[in-house]
């Protein structure tokens, strides 16, 4: 009896650690489609840095950032990539990719095509960063010696970022999804997307696997060797991508007007909702106990483990980006230049920090998010 | 009077023998007509098969056996393997050292002699064909890095040769529209041909148009054997 109660403090222990370690993120990173980076201390809302947006007719996209033990490494659409000191904010590094030296030999064809790095993070793995850029050129980059370990060139426009799955570098192309050697930069294999079906965003990686989401709304789920595991086609067209998908151990989520909830292992739809008939978009989709938080322009939705709509809160001012959950709150950035957190039962809404750049002429509305 | 009961004995001593011999004899040959197939079927497991199988067993038994001899008849899908293409070689390296009886290698020896017998009458020069530029291109997108650093470093670029119609290939995915066997070299204006250079760089190559992008020679493997281009490699650095 003894021992079987030491045993049920001990788990009880641990859980709590678990739950302490989860709830216990401090810092919460932000950048935006007019591309300043923000890091804020989530316990009492102050800024702690800003890193000003430069070049704002061309950097008029959300680019992404990683961030390491000391640096939030971050892409700009016109080629920038630079290093902060995720403590100061302070510039460390800095490089602007531009179109290799031996493209020339390669001659694919991007006259018409401005030089810019889309959708990137970039990837750190093992002290170099890795991207691609619409000139088709995949890279790898030495942080330490800004040395180009490789490049691989392509004849398409690359409109989404490399992933890094064991010792490949998978890369979605129009109509194909490349592997690379991630040491090397040679091409380990290649296949075709169906003709019916491209996939040009960014793919998505999930327990060693992968998911793709063609245009014409069809989820894959496949191996790094390009075995499919499954594949589902939702049947009503809707804006669906990537950037709002998410993937939790039993199932997957995306959609645009109808959010569709398949489950991971089978492939088979759980259920779809439809959020809104028109005029709306949704933005972004987050974890929660017992269901999904979602994000529209206009409100934001609680759904069940079967999809009914348990709470709502419409928003007074149309929301920007994603929807990021840490602490038990959720995240989110509206046009009014607010940040707001609200809790998991979309009662408490509070004003987390004002003033965020919101640039009028940006072309997607977006963020980026990322708490530690 | 006694009698002699062992010459009878005897005599049927040796009938019993002589009779559990045929007796013998007929089991043996039953068993290795009815019972023994093969190695795999040995006696002792054909008895086992009959003490363990149920009718099920001997009716899926049976047709598995019906399967295998049919499928050994079937010839259908049988592939024969071709001769592997053989790179071009220049025999005039060897032609002097031929004619001087000088010690020449047995596998160039070899290779010189499987080469004179090479059959050339049937290749047919291409009309449609890679420039130089596009075979570069073929090879640099091939090769990425390797051979562009290559080409950069040498300052180098490439010319190809008599290009032959080749046979075209057929895959699962994108249909070929043309193929042509050519040799290629690596030139720069300070030693002229250089050859290869170095691996990865080959000296022979397929380049293929796919029906998906008909305007554009891809690089692949070459597919038959060509005569040595000379013309193209007349200067030799």
């Amino acid at each position: 009896m003894v021992k079987l109660l030491t045993l049920v403090l001990l788990c009880a222990t641990l859980l709590s650690c678990k739950k302490k370690s989860e709830n216990d993120k401090s810092i919460l990173y932000l950048t935006t489609s007019a591309n300043d980076v923000y890091a804020f201390n989530l316990k009492d809302k102050k800024l702690l840095w800003h890193a000003d947006s430069f070049n704002q007719i061309e950097n008029d996209e959300v680019n992404f950032f990683t961030v390491d033990d000391k640096h939030l490494i971050k892409a700009y659409i016109d080629g920038s990539i630079i290093q902060y000191d995720k403590k100061t904010g302070n510039k460390v590094w800095e490089i602007k990719d531009t179109v290799s030296s031996d493209a020339d030999l390669y001659n694919y064809n991007f006259t018409d095509v401005a030089f810019r790095l889309f959708y990137q993070y970039p990837l750190v793995v093992n002290g170099n960063i890795i991207f691609a850029n619409s000139h088709g050129e995949i890279k790898s980059i030495n942080i330490a010696t800004k040395k180009v370990n490789w490049v691989y060139h392509n004849p398409n426009i690359i409109y989404s970022s490399p992933k890094v799955v064991k010792n490949l570098v998978l890369v979605s192309l129009n109509g194909s999804m490349i592997a690379i050697d991630i040491k090397t930069g040679k091409k380990v294999s290649s296949v075709n997307y169906d003709e019916n079906e491209p996939v040009t965003g960014e793919m998505m990686i999930d327990g060693g696997n992968i998911f793709t989401l063609s245009q014409n709304n069809l989820l894959s789920y496949f191996t790094p060797e390009y075995n499919s595991l499954w594949d589902f086609k939702a049947d009503i067209t809707s804006q669906s991508s990537t950037h709002n998908m998410l993937i939790t151990d039993n199932a997957v989520y995306f959609g645009g007007s109808t959010l569709y909830a398949v489950d991971k292992e089978k492939g088979e739809l759980l259920w779809k909702t439809e959020l809104y008939k028109e005029d709306n978009a949704l933005l972004s989709v987050a974890e929660c106990d017992d269901g999904v938080m979602v994000s529209t322009r206009k409100e934001i939705l609680k759904l069940d483990d079967e999809g009914k709509v348990i709470a709502r809160k419409k928003l007074a001012s149309e929301a920007y980006g994603i929807l990021y959950h840490a602490n038990n709150n959720y995240y989110y950035v509206c046009q009014n230049g607010v940040m707001y957190s609200i809790d998991a039962d979309l009662k408490t809404e509070t004003v987390f920090y004002k003033g965020i750049n919101i640039d009028p002429e940006h072309r997607v509305d977006n963020t980026y998010m990322f708490a530690e | 009077m006694e009698k002699i009961p062992v010459k009878k004995s005897k005599a049927k001593k040796v009938l019993k023998i002589v009779g559990l011999f045929i007796l013998l004899l007929i089991v043996v040959a039953g068993v290795t007509e009815y019972i023994y197939r093969n190695d795999v079927e040995t006696p002792l497991y054909k008895v086992q098969q009959y003490l363990t199988y149920s009718k099920e067993d001997w009716a899926n038994y049976e047709n598995n056996k019906r399967l295998i001899a049919e499928s050994a008849k079937d010839t259908t899908n049988v592939d024969y393997a071709t001769a592997a293409p053989q790179s071009p070689i220049d025999t005039t390296m060897w032609e002097n050292a031929i004619k001087n009886k000088d010690y020449i290698p047995e596998s160039v020896m070899e290779d010189i002699i499987n080469y004179k017998k090479r059959d050339f009458s049937k290749l047919q020069v291409a009309e449609e064909k890679p420039t130089d530029q596009e075979a570069q291109e073929a090879i640099v997108r091939n090769y990425q890095n390797e051979v562009a650093s290559l080409l950069k470093q040498y300052k180098a670029t490439i010319k190809i040769g008599v290009c032959y119609t080749a046979p075209l290939q057929q895959s699962e995915g994108d249909r070929e529209i043309a193929r042509v066997t050519a040799m290629v070299s690596a030139f720069n204006k300070e030693r002229g041909n250089l050859g290869n250079i170095q691996a990865p760089l080959n000296v022979i190559y397929d380049f293929v148009k796919y029906q998906s992008d008909p305007n554009t020679w891809h690089l692949a493997d070459f597919s038959q054997s060509i005569p040595y281009d000379y013309v193209l490699n007349k200067d030799r650095w």
